[in-house]
């Protein structure tokens, strides 16, 4: 497989060039966006909701959170500027005419996606810490496994995204995804208490949810930043991960394939 | 044999849409020469553009085969790719680059050096009179200019076979003679060009052959001299014009 790929790395390379100069052009904007967002979730669960009897945590509970619903809802802009290309200019048809595999290109489509998501996220973290102050507790936070698990879930929304593509058939649905799958996804995926909450109060939804890969996504990334003793265990959230990120990159190229017919 | 470049044979395209097949291509058959011009016309729908994105090898045949110095170009699809040239109808260009960086990553992409890049970029940049615009991402560019950058790119690194889907739809006759000349002068380098086009005069002054795609079947081919003979006309148009009137009948 790697001696099959090794001569296309270098175009590869290429592309993904392509995509970072794109980035730097934008990536303040991005940045922007994303402290917007952000600021208005963290302040309203620091400020609003322990008044209305939440735990003084919930403020830092979404502030993780929140460093994945970048990433997340981005899935619904890649679609849709994605449905727009194949519906427009057809941007796409020229990346597969180049000499290399078909198949690399709908993977640099996810790699871009996850590339543009990660690396304006990166900047919640700290920017909430000193904001927040000692309301933001990291003194169980691990590095090592927050960078491993960030960077995992920005290749799993990536490849979530090109797997949703494949089935999207034209950007005036691209809306009925966003509201049908990623919206229940996003609320019944650990985004605003732990798994083991939703276990504890009712097991039917709690293994059901099991089914969801967010739920994976926000447990790893909660467990690395505010520690592994409320959320299910690191290691096996990063194993679960990455076998959505195989079955989606799998079902996305074979959807995407027979969508846009190509070589 | 030498002299082709290309061979065409029996190639099939089929699209299911409901329960209906379409067959936008059915049974395909011809050569291309090197250092020849072929012309592809026919009415909206007749296979044109089909014909074309199979040769760039964005679609694949439903059957038949293309056939490069006696193999198959889907042995090595790769190796083929970076010989040919293509210049679709749509604008496929990446809006978020400059101009100069959009013909600078297509040289780049096809492995060519760095400073064969840059000065093939500044070449084709003159050539197509884009120096004002270099600098600038391709939205400010005005139709005409938007396919001279599209034939720009098609031509960085430098093809054997350039295929050319209406490469002048939408300019000023001035531009559009100066692409004719491009094309000629390609001609002269040996490139072999495939020109769908639905300009007839555009044909007639270019091909040395014509193809002409009714329903996906070839039901012409020859030299536009030798159409304009047996038709009795003195312009392809109407010999044109008479085929499908022929067709309608």
């Amino acid at each position: 497989m790697i001696k099959r790929v090794a001569p296309y790395m270098h175009l590869f390379g290429l592309l993904l060039k392509v995509d970072l100069i794109i980035l730097l052009k934008i990536v303040v904007g991005k940045i922007i966006n994303i402290l917007f967002w952000s600021s208005s979730i963290v302040i309203v669960a620091t400020y609003i909701f322990p008044k209305l009897g939440m735990t003084e945590t919930f403020g830092q509970f979404m502030v993780v959170s929140s460093i994945v619903a970048h990433s997340y809802w981005g899935i619904w802009n890649s679609t849709y500027m994605l449905m727009k290309d194949l519906e427009g200019d057809n941007e796409i048809s020229y990346k597969l005419t180049l000499p290399m595999p078909s198949w690399l290109v709908i993977l640099q489509y996810a790699i871009k996606h996850s590339v543009v998501k990660f690396l304006p996220s990166l900047i919640v973290l700290p920017f909430f810490k000193i904001i927040l102050g000692s309301r933001m507790d990291l003194s169980h936070f691990s590095f090592f496994k927050f960078l491993f698990i960030f960077v995992t879930i920005c290749l799993f929304t990536g490849f979530f995204f090109i797997c949703i593509a494949g089935f999207v058939r034209s950007t005036s649905r691209v809306e009925n995804v966003g509201i049908r799958l990623l919206f229940p996804l996003w609320f019944f995926g650990a985004t605003q208490h732990s798994w083991g909450i939703m276990h504890a109060i009712n097991p039917t939804i709690g293994y059901f949810s099991l089914l969801n890969p967010l739920v994976y996504a926000m447990e790893g990334i909660h467990s690395a930043v505010l520690g592994p003793s409320e959320y299910l265990p690191f290691w096996t959230c990063a194993v679960a991960l990455w076998g959505f990120i195989l079955i989606f990159s799998v079902v996305g190229v074979v959807r995407l394939k027979k969508r846009l017919d190509f070589v | 044999m030498e002299n082709i470049l290309l061979k065409i044979t029996h190639l099939k395209k089929y699209y299911q849409v409901g329960k209906q097949i379409i067959k936008a291509l059915d049974d395909v058959s011809f050569d291309i020469h090197k250092g020849e011009i072929i012309g592809l016309l026919g009415v909206n729908g007749a296979g044109k553009t089909t014909l074309s994105s199979i040769l760039a090898t964005l679609h694949p045949p439903t059957e038949g085969d293309v056939h490069i110095n006696g193999q198959s170009i889907y042995k090595d699809i790769y190796e083929y790719r970076k010989i040919i040239g293509f210049c679709p109808q749509k604008p496929n260009i990446t809006k978020d680059l400059t101009v100069e960086q959009n013909l600078y990553f297509a040289g780049q992409y096809y492995g060519m050096e760095k400073s064969a890049t840059k000065e093939r970029m500044n070449e084709l940049i003159t050539r197509y009179n884009l120096q004002m615009y270099r600098k600038m991402e391709p939205d400010v560019l005005s139709g005409g200019y938007t396919r001279r950058l599209l034939l720009a790119r098609s031509l960085m690194h430098k093809p054997k076979l350039l295929i050319l889907d209406e490469p002048t739809v939408g300019l000023d006759p001035n531009i559009r003679r100066k692409i004719w000349d491009d094309i000629r002068g390609l001609k002269k380098l040996g490139v072999s060009v495939v020109l769908t086009t639905h300009y007839l005069d555009e044909a007639e002054i270019l091909s040395d052959r014509i193809i002409v795609l009714d329903k996906g079947r070839i039901t012409l081919i020859d030299t536009p001299e030798k159409l304009m003979k047996d038709f009795k006309k003195s312009r392809l148009e109407d010999v044109f014009v008479q085929l499908i009137e022929e067709e309608a009948d």
